[in-house]
């Protein structure tokens, strides 16, 4: 039997124990907003407004004002969310 | 345990079947459910196992993608020669090691990667410019394959579903089948010639690293910057593998996602490096399972081979390719599957490096980071 067959059952043997020493305590990837709630519609899923405004940051281009689309990730910075442009 | 156990055999699947991807895998299963403690290995021992399994359809199948693009050719010449199932135990043992590899380095990886990664970023394109413009320069007529490819990668790339199958397959995928002379494949066996190319395969690490840290780049994108004639299949195999296995490491300090299922994970959970450990175990089980499962597809492969009709097969498989490019990307997608298979036999013809042709992503790539673009 080739090196290799040996090699990948070594892997799944020495995978296997780490799965069973090592047990996963996985936090959701959540952020935390303040504002206020308002324009509540119920329905199957209860809808409402944050009204807040949101900063945005971008690290790589300039901002500028007036409306666009930009593709970016909301994070969680000192309590507060920002809109983080990619 | 159930959740890598499961995550190993689809992954194995979609490695097998050329145009699906763990992706698509991710997405679906994102829209359902389950918990993040099953989603989190389940997807990550997916992406592991479809990195292994895809030396399969790109050795017996010539089918391309931007991992194993560079990579179909030398397996198929390797088929061609009776030596298919070598060509898969290459790509596999450069696979599982370059992935043990970088779980070893991880906790190297996890204190530098931060400060490296703040330093090279404002130098990216920079950095690509000089690496693509050495390579070049030693190409000869290599530098028209590059510029027609890069010229067509511009034009599909953004205007296009879904186009990397149809781009990379014409260029070395359906290309190469069109110009093969060989009426049938000859007897194959197990036997293997080639000595273990241990340097490659730490080279193809250090890719994947690069990669990472430079955003925009594919496998063989990154595998074609390395000036070497040989080794290609070692090479992009351990960078394919050595990609997928930082993913972890990756997310834990820079919150990085490169792939769909990285991103996946990243929506459903913090990372953190405690969690590191664990997920080495379930890149491991993945691993050691689609290895093993990939070595014995590999092994009923080369009994079947032989007995097909070669050129009846060849068709088969250009018509199948072409069915895939269809339902990936519609019509277009076979008008690009077309063009690009007219250039990659060109560039056959012309007789030089075939790697010139990843000028279909390297050209769009260095053109979107350009400083003058933004």
């Amino acid at each position: 039997m080739e090196n290799i067959v040996w090699l990948s059952l070594g892997c799944f043997v020495v995978g296997t124990l780490l799965l069973l020493v090592t047990s996963p305590d996985l936090p959701p990837n959540t952020i935390s907003a303040i504002g206020i709630i308002t324009n509540v519609q119920h329905g199957k899923v209860s809808k409402g407004m944050l009204q807040t405004r949101i900063p945005v940051v971008s690290f790589d281009k300039k901002l500028e004002e007036g409306s666009g689309m930009y593709t970016g990730r909301l994070q969680a910075y000192k309590g507060r969310v920002e809109f983080v442009i990619e | 345990m159930i959740a890598a156990l499961l995550g190993s055999l689809v992954g194995s699947i979609t490695g097998m079947i050329p145009g699906l991807h763990t992706n698509l895998v991710a997405a679906i299963l994102l829209s359902t459910m389950l918990p993040r403690t099953f989603l989190v290995p389940f997807l990550l021992a997916a992406a592991i196992a479809h990195t292994i399994t895809d030396a399969i359809p790109s050795t017996y199948l010539g089918a391309a993608s931007s991992e194993t693009a560079l990579a179909v050719m030398p397996a198929h010449k390797l088929l061609l020669q009776g030596r298919g199932y070598e060509a898969v135990v290459i790509a596999v043992r450069a696979s599982v090691l370059a992935i043990l590899l970088t779980i070893l380095l991880t906790p190297l990886l996890a204190w530098a990667l931060p400060a490296s990664y703040a330093a090279i970023r404002p130098l990216t394109w920079y950095v690509l410019v000089g690496l693509t413009g050495v390579w070049l320069a030693t190409t000869g007529k290599g530098v028209i394959i590059f510029l027609l490819s890069g010229l067509l990668g511009l034009i599909v790339l953004d205007s296009t579903i879904q186009p990397l199958f149809a781009l990379l397959t014409g260029l070395f995928g359906t290309s190469t089948l069109l110009l093969t002379t060989e009426t049938s494949v000859p007897d194959q066996t197990t036997a293997l010639f080639d000595r273990p190319r241990y340097g490659f395969i730490a080279l193809g690490v250090l890719g994947g690293l690069v990669m990472n840290l430079l955003p925009a780049m594919s496998t063989s994108h990154t595998a074609a910057l390395f000036p070497f004639q040989t080794g290609h299949l070692t090479l992009v195999s351990s960078i394919n593998a050595a990609d997928q296995a930082l993913t972890p490491v990756m997310l834990a300090v820079l919150e990085k996602a490169r792939s769909g299922s990285a991103e996946a994970i990243l929506s459903l959970v913090k990372i953190s490096t405690q969690h590191l450990l664990w997920l080495g175990g379930v890149m491991l089980v993945a691993a050691g399972i689609a290895a093993l499962f990939t070595l014995v597809t590999a092994r009923f492969a080369q009994q079947v081979m032989p007995r097909i009709p070669y050129k009846r097969m060849n068709t088969l498989i250009i018509v199948g390719l072409g069915v895939t490019a269809f339902l990936l990307s519609g019509h277009r997608g076979l008008l690009v599957l077309a063009t690009a298979t007219a250039l990659g036999a060109f560039s056959q013809m012309l007789r030089c490096p075939r790697a010139t042709a990843m000028g279909c992503l390297i050209l769009p790539t260095l053109v979107r980071l350009s400083p003058i673009q933004s």
